[in-house]
């Protein structure tokens, strides 16, 4: 892949940066009353790093400098990160934000995942997830909404990895300061030890330097003294041209234990005192539709099958627990049950889409919550010069992680009363504490979360319906357990992206311009903005929403609302393109409406890169696609080759504008894995209904993009200096469907308007 | 405000998403057919956060 990176951030820009940092900074100064910090900690005895040190900093000559920094007698820097890594890098380029403003010598940095503990909440992603649009809030209201937002992460749980925010909240807003202010205490110990001026002590490579004196030493001699000086929360941040470690394509720090096979996921779990080989699993079915109970089971064949410990009827789902998983699974399947009977009129997947349709139908051209509005639609319809109307579906999709869903529990009575410890992958580990001790009618602090590497998740892990699941089994047997769910049980039992039908009236007016657009559809989640094309300049506007029933229950997937709005929004403005006979690229420019330099960036570089100006040969299209999400712009092109009769992706070029990239690589691959999930999902994802349960069972009929199929992928990183920057997990993943219904019309004149594609072609 | 709301019920929700069920719920139906292997010794938090990653090699 080649790498073309354009602007650094100017100068003003980072300036304009560091000083909304150091307002938040002072900001979190003064919440500190009311028991809010920023940057979570004094280091006054009985304060927070007292606490946290037994939990983080326990090791011989380790020395907690603040709630995310500690120094081990081997002058090694550790960063302590709040977010899980389940493939995205987040914890390599968190720990060079931090390092960076730490000045520290990045080839003794390792990185440590925070444990399950309120003091590891970030006020600022909390109030990311809980109210995005506070983010950039009137310097009078900062106040108030950081202590509200500190008071609602910490009774909600929000120790959330996801929405594409560790770099863009958690980095901007915890490490960087934290790093910061570590390295300013540091050099305060050092100042009051040498009897000389801070303003003379520089650093660099985990070093502190007198000149003057030439005085020198390694970081590790004043960490413990660095935790005993006051602790500035808005201390200076470097300048981007003074970045050692930021903007560079830095080495992942998860990844040589991955190649080595050392690195613990959650399904490795393991006990301490519990020998592996003594170690009980447990393998589960839950009742085959949604809201449905187990009423009997017939075990009889089970109970003599090898290594089967227990058999468990748990209302909703059946467990057996076994010497091991395949024995736990294979005695499972030989378990016939009885099921209750399903309150909901959807039986198949033709039942949701009708009643998603028969939801729009009933809403007509006015109805439904109104999502967005501006002038008059309807009337811009009736007498617009060119009429367009189409109507596009998604299907619903199961996440699919690699990793099996699992969670292995240990319920039992202490001398201190009950406790529980829970070992699994989790986006969200305080609210799978949360979800543990509500199954067990605990308390929160009785339930301890270990949570270790995770092998994806795309929004599967935020989920804790799991978790209860397998507290309840070891609470029954009363010993630890393994639960593993089978690929089966994860793709048919879960929750999921849901499908749904979206209707379009547009019109024209007799230069082509795109002057009316009435859309209604039926499945709204997150985020609020997915629906509304506003980045178009469209005199009449109308956004709505039907309320409809769905059966499968939702959960975020990659992208979340928009995986099914990019779709729906970008095939239908190449639509209007098309009836305007303007070239689709080129209509898209001269749509977009005002605030919108980002876009024509990345319009621009995207046609650059993919030569979109250049002819391509018979039944070979380009489609082109531009969406921004979670802060960052992106437009991808897809050039297909049709003259097969079916779609073969030959490239696929993108450029992204996320303000600026902390770790170029590390975002390049979150760009280039986004955009085979979007491909995946728009030539084969489709999870359909019969008799009210999931048809699809596992990846023979819950299709993955394979390698032959993956298209040459090229990413332009655009960094415009755009403040607050974007996020790089999910912003590439929904311009994919779109941009190939739109090459695979450029190429053979069929539209499509219904996901997944590849079997409109078989 | 009523955004901030919708925001606030769309949080509670998804905290309270992982509780769903979360009512303290006994086994309808429990057959016991053998015994698991030796018990296990250690208490709640002995395990700490493990360090989970090696150091770069400094070869940039």
């Amino acid at each position: 892949m080649s790498e073309q990176e354009t602007a650094k951030p100017t100068a003003k820009t980072e300036r304009s940066a560091a000083a909304k940092w150091s307002r938040r900074g002072f900001i979190g100064a003064g919440v500190l009353a009311g028991g809010a910090l920023l940057i979570g900690v004094g280091v006054r005895p009985g304060n927070p790093v007292g606490k946290l040190k037994a939990k983080v900093a326990g090791g011989a000559g380790e020395e907690l400098v603040n709630s995310w920094v500690k120094v081990g007698a081997d002058n090694v820097v550790t960063a302590i990160i709040p977010h899980c890594e389940m493939g995205q890098g987040a914890h390599s380029v968190l720990a060079q934000m931090l390092a960076d403003e730490l000045d520290a010598d990045w080839s003794k940095v390792e990185v440590m995942q925070a444990p399950a503990d309120g003091s590891y909440i970030v006020s600022d992603a909390a109030r990311m997830f809980v109210a995005p649009f506070t983010m950039n809030a009137a310097d009078w209201i900062e106040p108030t909404w950081d202590g509200l937002f500190t008071q609602i992460g910490r009774l909600a749980d929000v120790m959330i990895t996801g929405g594409s925010s560790s770099i863009r909240t958690t980095g901007q807003y915890q490490m960087r300061i934290a790093g910061a202010a570590a390295r300013k205490m540091l050099i305060g110990a050092a100042a009051d030890e040498w009897g000389v001026p801070t303003s003379e002590i520089t650093t660099r490579n985990s070093t502190l330097i007198h000149s003057g004196s030439g005085k020198s030493a390694p970081y590790s001699d004043f960490a413990a003294a660095a935790a005993n000086q006051p602790m500035d929360s808005s201390p200076a941040l470097k300048d981007p041209k003074d970045y050692r470690l930021m903007g560079k394509s830095k080495r992942r720090t998860d990844i040589p234990a991955k190649v080595m096979g050392k690195a613990d996921f959650g399904i490795d779990a393991n006990i301490p005192g519990v020998e592996l080989s003594d170690l009980s699993y447990a393998a589960v079915r839950r009742a085959p539709v949604p809201g449905t109970k187990v009423t009997s089971m017939d075990a009889e064949a089970a109970k003599d099958m090898p290594g089967v410990q227990q058999i468990l009827n748990m209302g909703s789902f059946i467990a057996v627990v076994a010497d091991g998983y395949w024995n736990a699974q294979q005695a499972l399947n030989t378990i016939t049950a009885e099921y209750s009977a399903s309150e909901s009129p959807i039986k198949t997947t033709a039942d949701q889409f009708a009643a998603f349709r028969d939801a729009i139908d009933a809403a007509g051209d006015d109805g439904g919550e109104q999502a967005a509005s501006k002038g008059d639609a309807a009337s811009a319809f009736a007498d617009a010069a060119t009429k367009l109307e189409a109507e596009y579906s998604a299907p619903f999709l199961a996440h699919a992680p690699m990793e099996p869903v699992n969670c292995t529990a240990w319920v039992r009575d202490t001398d201190d009363g009950a406790k529980c410890d829970i070992w699994t992958s989790t986006q969200v580990p305080l609210m799978a504490r949360s979800a543990a001790a509500g199954a067990l009618g605990m308390d929160d602090e009785d339930v301890t979360v270990h949570h270790p590497f995770l092998g994806g998740a795309f929004g599967r892990r935020l989920e804790n319906d799991y978790v209860t699941m397998a507290v309840r089994v070891a609470k029954a047997t009363g010993y630890p357990i393994k639960m593993i769910w089978s690929r089966e049980e994860d793709t048919q039992k879960a929750l999921y992206r849901p499908a749904d039908v979206s209707r379009f009236k547009g019109g024209l007016d007799a230069g082509g311009r795109l002057v009316a657009y009435n859309n209604i559809f039926t499945q709204r989640h997150d985020p609020a903005e997915a629906s509304v094309p506003g980045i178009y300049d469209i005199a009449n506007t109308s956004v709505r929403v039907a309320e409809a029933p769905l059966h499968l229950p939702f959960s975020a997937w990659r992208s979340v609302d928009h995986s099914q709005q990019g779709f729906f929004i970008e095939s239908f403005i190449d639509e209007a393109a098309n009836a305007a006979g303007a070239d689709p690229l080129e209509y898209r420019l001269s749509m977009l409406g005002a605030n919108t330099a980002r876009h024509k960036g990345v319009l621009e570089k995207v046609a650059e890169i993919s030569n979109w100006s250049t002819p391509r040969g018979e039944g070979i299209g380009l489609g082109v696609a531009i969406i921004e999400s979670f802060g960052t712009v992106g437009a991808e092109v897809i050039e297909v080759d049709m003259t097969s009769g079916r779609p073969k992706m030959l490239n696929v070029w993108a450029a992204m504008d996320a303000g600026y990239v902390m770790n170029p690589d590390g975002f390049r691959n979150q760009i280039e894995g986004g955009i085979v999930f979007g491909l995946t999902a728009a030539m084969y994802g489709e999870i359909e209904l019969e008799d009210g349960a999931v048809k699809q069972s596992n990846f023979h009929d819950y299709q993955m993009l394979r390698m032959d199929e993956t298209p040459a992928i090229e990413v332009a990183i655009i960094n415009s200096g755009t403040v607050p920057i974007g996020g790089a997990g999910e912003p590439s993943t929904s311009p994919a469907a779109p941009a190939l219904a739109n090459a695979i019309f450029a190429a053979s004149g069929k539209r499509l308007r219904e996901m997944p594609f590849a079997k409109q072609f078989a | 405000m009523r955004k901030f709301i919708a925001a606030i019920t769309a949080v509670s929700a998804l905290s309270l998403a992982g509780c769903s069920g979360s009512e303290v719920q006994e086994p309808v139906e429990q057959i016991v057919v053998a015994e698991p292997g030796k018990a296990a010794s250690a208490t709640s938090g002995e395990t700490g956060p493990e360090q989970i990653a090696e150091p770069e090699q400094p070869a940039e």
